[in-house]
């Protein structure tokens, strides 16, 4: 996947970022509960550039390799009360952008100025 | 709610700007959501704003417009809502969506079901059945069986939406609203049948927001105009809470110490003001009920047959 960080803050930013044939996407969630989460969390992505399609194919003619997966830009991201250890000890841990934990009050999450180009309904 | 500006899609097929899951139908067990899949899939929200499309676009690529989830209950009733089959999801033009999220306060909170609600708005065949958040306690093999009573439901803010909260459970006595939403103007009536006599009281910023005037016409508190968040009144006898709220908007529903009922009498208005009116009544009413006169306030007397409305 892309870039995805989880932290125990109440705001995260990622910014002049660029992201390539991309599976899940990319983005944050916060670590955020008691009084906190009722003032206010914010994710913000802003000034990336997300790339679908490419002139790399993902099934080339000489069938050295095939790999199809649907492709993501963004992963919708989220504030959570609480997360998982940076080590996984259990199964139900993977995978790491599941964050398993109650959605917090408040997270908000906005985009400025991002740029997608070459989203295809199939990929190639 | 996710919120997208000036964004710029470059060679973006519109099957494939987004795609919104359903709820997992896995989810629909003891461990996890109980007898219906969580529900947050359904009711997510991106607006996008100021948005630029260049090379092959959408045909109905405009600059502002939202994205939300193919949910049945909800989407379908939306005027300016397209479906869209490849993106399992509705593309709207309509400034005046946004996302109700409600939570109890209660010491029960995460112990005490109240699901499934239904957010119905009056005038149409909405029902937008909610689920609360699923239950991430896992002690090992074991779930903790502790669920948090909070909801987020996609909601249409227009002027006059009256919006009717349908809790299948007892509702918390003590509950939290905020409707977030990018437009200034919008807002939503919204309705809670109690199925308890106990009166509420809406509290915005710490303070108490007192119920609109009595209003005579009626016999009771005057209907809500629409006019500032936290407008409200509870409709005594049918137990119904009515409230106000607005974009960016934090309210608390507590309960009020008192209980609002209404007597009805045979008797003409002339044989019950003769006999003392409504000091010989509370003071009969008082003493039945082995409490101060003070507790009694009757708030309106009316023919019809003759009716003592009292709090």
């Amino acid at each position: 996947m892309g870039a995805w960080g989880f932290f125990p803050t109440s705001e995260v930013r990622f910014h002049h970022m660029t992201m390539i044939d991309n599976r899940e996407g990319f983005g944050a969630s916060l670590e955020i509960s008691g009084a906190a989460a009722y003032e206010g969390s914010l994710i913000m992505l802003m000034d990336n550039k997300i790339y679908g399609e490419t002139e790399v194919t993902d099934c080339p003619e000489d069938g050295s390799y095939c790999k199809v997966f649907d492709k993501s830009g963004f992963l919708m991201s989220g504030a959570s009360e609480h997360g998982k250890s940076l080590m996984p000890q259990m199964s139900s841990a993977l995978p790491m952008y599941k964050i398993k934990s109650i959605g917090s009050w408040g997270g908000v999450q906005r985009n400025y100025r991002n740029e997608f180009y070459n989203f295809k309904k199939t990929t190639a | 709610m996710v919120e997208f500006y000036d964004s710029k899609f470059i060679d973006v097929d519109g099957d494939a700007l987004s795609y919104i899951m359903d709820p997992n139908p896995g989810w629909a067990n003891v461990k996890d959501c109980g007898n219906f899949p969580c529900t947050a899939p359904l009711n997510v929200l991106f607006t996008f704003t100021d948005s630029i499309f260049e090379g092959s676009r959408p045909r109905w690529a405009t600059p502002d417009f939202q994205i939300i989830a193919n949910n049945s209950g909800f989407a379908p009733y939306i005027d300016s809502c397209e479906p869209s089959e490849d993106m399992n999801a509705y593309v709207c033009e309509e400034e005046k969506l946004g996302v109700l999220l409600f939570e109890s306060e209660d010491d029960d909170m995460k112990d005490r079901s109240m699901q499934p609600i239904y957010v119905s708005k009056q005038g149409t065949e909405m029902s937008n059945k909610l689920n609360s958040m699923m239950d991430h306690v896992w002690d090992g093999f074991y779930s903790g069986q502790i669920r948090m009573s909070r909801f987020g439901s996609i909601i249409e803010g227009s002027r006059g939406s009256v919006y009717d909260l349908t809790f299948t459970g007892t509702p918390a006595k003590k509950m939290r609203f905020l409707m977030n939403g990018l437009s200034r103007t919008m807002g939503a009536t919204l309705r809670i049948a109690y199925p308890g006599a106990e009166s509420r009281s809406i509290v915005k910023d710490g303070t108490i927001v007192e119920m609109n005037q009595w209003d005579e016409g009626l016999s009771q508190y005057g209907e809500i105009k629409q006019r500032f968040c936290g407008e409200n009144r509870y409709i005594g006898v049918q137990n119904i809470l009515e409230f106000y709220i607005t974009a960016n908007c934090t309210l608390h529903i507590q309960p009020r110490d008192a209980i609002q009922t209404l007597v009805r009498m045979e008797w003409t208005m002339a044989e019950f003001f003769a006999d003392g009116g409504t000091t010989s009544f509370v003071d009969r009413l008082t003493a039945s009920l082995g409490i101060h006169a003070s507790q009694v306030k009757i708030v309106s007397v009316y023919e019809g047959s003759l009716v003592a409305t009292t709090t």
